[in-house]
């Protein structure tokens, strides 16, 4: 090692840089459009990202990869899970790949630091998930929200859950401690407020928790009517699970407020999913036609039905073809404008994005598991029981002013 | 001119070429943090999992007063020096009464307590969403947004950061830090307080890593949660032992290997943290000096035999 002169290791530095085969700076073709799907491969999410890409390629390939008579290029980064990582890629794929529209990250927190990139970029962001800012106090009119708010959410959650046990005033929640469980967080306890229900404990814990064991003892110490979780994702099937071997479920019921539905009900066995009653932006048994397309369509393709993650990248994506379409144009400018208002009937129903806030209203759904001998078949996991579309009222939206460009 | 410096310049010149102006100032921003561990670990002989307590903290502070303050971009990174070096020197401190495994833990526990600081802190960090919003301030009416006028800075300091480690290495302090690495007893029976140039080997070590910090907070202009972690701590680390912990340049080469991978490999194949993982296993059971010894056998292969 001493023997090495520095010579040898600058010179090893220097032939590297040369030889390694960088990719050099690709300049896109004028004539393509180029959009990122920026989903987590590495991280918290990472078993979500595949999925997500699943979905938006489906949607791109009904179109048969074109639009407005030109090619769509569609190029796709790993965001990690991480701030730091998804809004440095998502720089370079705007600076070195000239993409102008940008759907996902996953990740809420995450997606707060993608959406100030596209602010500052200028390019077009679509992203669908729990936290409330995207479309309120951080709303800027590059970013779009496809998910339902998180009000919307938690107003058909605890409604429809109420309607059926009248009785669960006492409901203990256990949180996912950022920006999307912050939000949903809110509501339910202002929602919760109009029945009368006593929030006997609320906890928090970090993205990525696997060991719920302590929170579920406090949860039991505090003999809750219902236990509601705002998490997602591995921590969602991991509380579940804990929940149950702990001996409160199928006693107590569990409600999964915003739940990726069949990916996180998949991984749970029937006797854990008893009596547990789900929130999510989709399901696959939505009585709408685009969602009986694309499902049967989904699971042809990879023998299952799509959950939240693959529906809302295909919907997204949709949406953002849909405003090509009706801005018959690919500047980024004209495609806003075209976004803002726009109605479609799409696989959840009928959406519209709101042009004040950019927020989407469309339907939540609320479905309560079936036990074992009721399930007709391997993925018959849960009716829809309810849909609810009440957007966020007034006094509650932190988006005075979305901006000028 | 000497040829290292030549031949480094060189590499300045021609990366902005191969990659993007922000890889390639990550690059060199990355391998000032390398360098400030390689003092502890190649040269003292303290591994450290906790790097990133130094740099996160220093790119929290000189971020918050950057976007709060306004504070121009000099005295920004004046402070994350001292922000490393502080932090540094009260975590050092604790450490560096225990040795062997006991120290190592010790780093990683209390960069664990500044994470979960960060974390909880929201109202300041942004915990898990980061901290946005850290803005390039103008300096001397030389406009930093532009990427390449940024690189070219990052490029500078970190030509000053080498040349002064090198200054350090060569000078007596580094020859006591060395006498520490092969044997410590003998370095306290000679008469050093081992201990104290431990410290000051930490705080050395902090101060760079503060100056990396606060130049990756303005290169992103956001301070992501994970720029505190222990996974950050190991990631530089692993780089410096890719590239060699034992030689002045491992760390420049490791950091070069290391973003390069995972910047250009991620976005060909998803599962590119396999690839890290095995280079890994390779230079653990058959390189211990990295990429430098790797091309140290190689010359003597193919070059020098003819």
């Amino acid at each position: 090692m001493s023997k090495l002169s520095r010579r040898d290791v600058l010179k090893f530095g220097a032939g590297a840089a040369a030889g390694l085969g960088f990719p050099s700076i690709v300049r896109a073709q004028s004539k393509e459009i180029v959009i990122l799907g920026l989903w987590d491969q590495t991280g918290a999410f990472a078993d979500v990202g595949p999925i997500n890409d699943r979905g938006m390629k489906m949607a791109l390939e009904e179109r048969g990869m074109q639009i407005l008579g030109r090619p769509i290029k569609y190029i796709t980064r790993d965001g990690a899970t991480q701030a730091g990582t998804s809004t440095r890629r998502t720089e370079e794929a705007v600076d070195g790949d000239g993409a102008k529209f940008v759907i996902g990250p996953w990740s809420s927190g995450v997606a707060l630091a993608v959406s100030e990139v596209a602010k500052r970029k200028k390019v077009v962001h679509l992203f669908s998930g729990g936290t409330e800012d995207i479309s309120g106090a951080r709303c800027h009119r590059y970013s779009f929200q496809w998910a339902a708010s998180p009000y919307t959410a938690a107003k058909t959650v605890v409604d429809s859950f109420m309607k059926a046990n009248p009785k669960a005033k006492r409901w203990h929640l256990l949180v996912a401690d950022y920006a999307f469980g912050w939000s949903v967080e809110k509501y339910v306890k202002e929602v919760g407020k109009t029945h009368g229900i006593e929030f006997v404990g609320a906890d928090r814990h970090p993205l990525g928790e696997r060991e719920f064991s302590n929170y579920v003892q406090k949860a039991a110490a505090n003999k809750p009517d219902a236990v509601a979780m705002i998490n997602f994702g591995g921590d969602a099937v991991a509380g579940a699970r804990e929940i149950y071997n702990f001996g409160l479920t199928p006693k107590v019921p569990l409600i999964m407020t915003w739940s990726s539905g069949v990916e996180e009900l998949v991984q749970l066995s029937p006797e854990i999913r008893q009596n547990i009653w789900v929130g999510s932006n989709f399901y696959y048994t939505a009585d709408t036609p685009g969602a009986k397309e694309f499902v049967k369509n989904y699971t042809a393709k990879f023998g299952n039905p799509p959950g939240y993650a693959p529906s809302a990248a295909y919907s997204m994506t949709r949406l953002l073809l849909a405003g090509f379409d009706k801005a018959k144009s690919a500047e980024v400018q004209d495609v806003i404008r075209a976004l803002e208002g726009i109605e479609v009937n799409d696989i959840v129903g009928r959406m519209r994005m709101d042009a004040a806030t950019h927020q989407n209203i469309r339907p939540y759904f609320f479905m309560r598991c079936k036990s074992k001998d009721a399930m007709k078949h391997a993925t018959d996991f849960a009716d829809i029981i309810a849909t609810g579309d009440t957007p966020l009222p007034k006094e509650y939206g932190a988006c005075k002013d979305i901006g000028g460009f | 001119m000497k040829r290292p410096f030549i031949l480094i310049m060189v590499a300045i010149f021609l990366l902005p070429l191969a990659v993007r102006p922000a890889i390639a100032s990550e690059i060199w921003i990355f391998a000032i943090f390398g360098l400030g561990l390689n003092l502890l670990l190649g040269y003292t002989g303290l591994l450290s999992f906790g790097q990133s307590t130094f740099f996160g903290s220093a790119a929290y502070v000189a971020g918050w007063l950057m976007k709060i303050h306004g504070v121009n971009a000099f005295l920004a990174l004046g402070i994350g020096v001292g922000v490393g070096a502080a932090s540094a020197a009260v975590v050092g401190y604790l450490c560096v009464q225990r040795s062997g495994l006991y120290f190592i833990m010790l780093t990683f526990a209390l960069n664990q307590l500044f994470y979960f600081t960060a974390y909880q802190w929201t109202s300041v960090t942004g915990g898990e969403d980061g901290m946005p919003g850290v803005p390039r301030p103008a300096l001397l009416g030389i406009d930093f947004k532009d990427p390449l006028i940024y690189y070219a800075f990052v490029s500078l300091l970190f030509l000053f950061c080498l040349w002064l480690m090198k200054r350090i290495v060569e000078s007596p302090l580094g020859k006591i830090l060395q006498a520490i690495r092969e044997n410590e007893v003998r370095a306290e029976a000679v008469g050093y307080n081992v201990p104290r140039f431990k410290l000051l080997a930490f705080v050395i070590g902090g101060a760079f890593s503060g100056l990396a910090g606060v130049l990756y907070a303005m290169l992103f202009g956001i301070v992501p949660l994970e720029a505190i972690s222990f996974v950050f701590s190991g990631n530089v680390v692993f780089a410096t032992l890719i590239g060699g912990s034992g030689s002045l340049y491992g760390p420049v080469i490791g950091s070069f290997v290391f973003i390069w991978l995972s910047e250009s490999m991620s976005t060909v194949w998803a599962r590119w943290p396999l690839l890290l993982g095995m280079a890994f296993v390779i230079v653990v059971l058959f390189l211990r000096g990295g990429v430098v010894e790797a091309w140290h056998k190689l010359s003597l292969k193919f070059f020098l035999r003819k």
